[in-house]
């Protein structure tokens, strides 16, 4: 809740103590807030920091010209064939999100039966809980191999890897119902469904955000080192990396990588904005 | 409607004796206080009265059913201490979700009538608040909408755990005098679990006072002051003789304590 809306409202019959801005004082309140973007104090510390960054990474380009690429030419290749990338981007966000669809639907799914069912949670927690600290990226080569070289694997592998976090933060999430809460409810006899709906899956909401947070750049993850493995095969900007470097065309290698922070960046954006939608009533 | 009636239980955690032979009538309508030290048991009674917890021996009725019998039926309101309300639900989202689940509980009451819920939010003072969420709220509006939750479900028998044990002195007296004049409404019968002596004879038809190891009720004080209650009360002759008689009674109870553990 923003405090500038309080004195907004409609003429309060008895309140000494609030004092209410006159019409003027709130619209130039309202441009301060929508012109703070364009102030230098705000802008100016990211703007210098990003200067030396690039003169940095110029000095490196000339220093080590096989780990960089100088940004001109990485900047002139993807304005010369800006298609390319962008067909290669889609497919492999079309995987990442795919695969981040999957393993969201069956890791949910299986976090509202662990915590339902105590025998379930005690043998399937334990396990979750090492394989959501194994880099299960690593098996990408072996369902290269069993899966072929179509999207199967990227998607299978970018499931996989999305799926142990969410279901450790929505099993947590779900069980996050205050005992209080649950005994109120409990005195009114409401079923097991009506708990899992009206409580639990609400209360969980926070931790299904968190564990976006995590998820979303994993299955970037998941996608590009599936890709990776199966180069050549097909497209993505994984495959787009893979072929290049070993062409020595690292300015095509470094537009990929910026590309894919571009997208990363975006997400986690688009994930940002749909918490704070979702969750306002939440203080984070 | 019939009265509370249990007689003689356990709860066992680890063979620790929670509550032992309990002998307790309440009569329907009447407003009856629990009172004794910490650990004496007074949680698990509510527990068990709204089949929470199922007795280790012995037998409760409610209304003639049993206390899973009477919650299928919604014939219970609850408050706890903390007043546990959804954060993301508004005030008047929180306090109509109980009606919203479990509606074969409602048509199996003799009374289908549902009470205007606006209406009581606004008469406990929270009409401005009905849209705002439990963030945006002080302790005692929080407090007063889980009030509300429960008597709104018109029930029975309402039970109340330490409902106003966090909040300050003066809203704990605003708060006694609304939960008075909601019950004066209703006429549901309550059992309130309280740790204050004033607050006990202020509110109460009946004080049961109960004492720890083994949890058991070691006295029971009618309180004879006319009704309606105000705040005036408090400082009546007869309303500090019942307050010392009740201090007595719990001095009692934790000697007995001391002389068990």
């Amino acid at each position: 809740m923003t405090d500038t809306q309080s004195g907004t409202q409609p003429s309060p019959p008895k309140r000494p103590h609030l004092v209410v801005p006159t019409a003027e004082q709130l619209a130039a309140r309202r441009l301060r807030r929508r012109t703070r973007l364009f102030r230098p104090a705000y802008w100016l510390p990211f703007v210098l920091l990003l200067a030396v960054l690039a003169l940095g990474w110029e000095l490196g380009a000339r220093r080590m010209p096989y780990l960089f690429a100088p940004l001109g030419d990485i900047a002139s290749v993807l304005a010369d064939d800006p298609g390319y990338f962008v067909t290669n981007t889609l497919v492999t966000l079309s995987e990442a999100l795919v695969g981040l669809g999957i393993g969201f639907v069956a890791a949910f799914a299986l976090a509202v039966v662990v915590s339902e069912v105590g025998v379930v949670r005690r043998a399937v927690m334990p396990v979750a809980v090492v394989l959501s600290v194994t880099p299960l990226v690593a098996i990408a080569p072996l369902l290269v191999v069993a899966l072929g070289f179509g999207m199967g694997p990227k998607v299978v592998l970018t499931a996989l890897v999305c799926f142990f976090p969410i279901l450790i933060n929505v099993a947590t999430g779900l069980r996050a119902v205050p005992a209080p809460v649950l005994q109120v409810y409990r005195t009114v006899a409401a079923s097991r469904l009506e708990v899992l709906r009206h409580l639990r899956v609400p209360a969980s909401l926070p931790y299904v955000f968190a564990s976006l947070r995590i998820v979303f750049p994993l299955s970037m993850i998941g996608a590009v080192v599936a890709e990776l493995s199966a180069a050549g095969s097909a497209d993505g900007l994984g495959s787009v990396i893979q072929v290049a470097s070993s062409q020595n065309r690292l300015a095509t290698v470094w537009a990929a990588i910026f590309v894919l922070a571009a997208l990363g960046s975006l997400l986690f954006w688009v994930v940002t904005l749909a918490e704070r939608r979702v969750l306002h009533w939440h203080q984070s | 409607m019939h009265g509370v009636r249990r007689l003689y239980e356990q709860a066992d955690f680890s063979e620790l004796v929670a509550l032992d032979d309990i002998e307790l009538t309440i009569e329907p309508g009447t407003f009856v206080s629990i009172i004794g030290p910490s650990g004496c048991g007074k949680s698990t009674l509510l527990r068990l009265i709204s089949g929470q917890e199922a007795a280790d021996a012995g037998k409760i009725t409610v209304c003639g059913l049993t206390p899973r019998e009477a919650a299928e039926a919604k014939a219970f309101g609850f408050v706890p201490q903390s007043p546990a309300l959804l954060p993301w639900l508004s005030v008047l989202g929180n306090v109509t979700l109980p009606h919203k689940v479990n509606r074969r509980g409602v048509n199996r009451r003799s009374d289908p009538g549902s009470p205007d819920l606006e209406a009581m939010l606004r008469e406990v003072g929270l009409g401005e608040s009905l849209h705002q969420l439990p963030a945006e709220l002080s302790g005692g509006m929080k407090q007063r909408t889980a009030i509300v939750r429960a008597f709104g479900l018109r029930p029975d028998v309402l039970l109340l755990d330490e409902p106003f044990g966090a909040l300050d002195e003066f809203t704990r007296e605003a708060l006694q005098e609304q939960l008075l004049e909601l019950w004066e409404q209703t006429r549901a019968t309550v059992v309130f679990v309280t740790h204050s002596i004033s607050e006990a004879v202020r509110l109460s038809d009946k004080v049961v006072v109960m004492a720890p190891r083994p949890g058991r009720i070691t006295d029971v004080i009618d309180i004879d002051l006319s009704r309606p209650r105000h705040q005036e009360i408090i400082t009546s002759p007869e309303f500090h003789a019942y307050e010392l008689a009740l201090r007595e009674s719990l001095r009692d109870a934790f000697s007995h304590g001391e002389v068990v553990s």
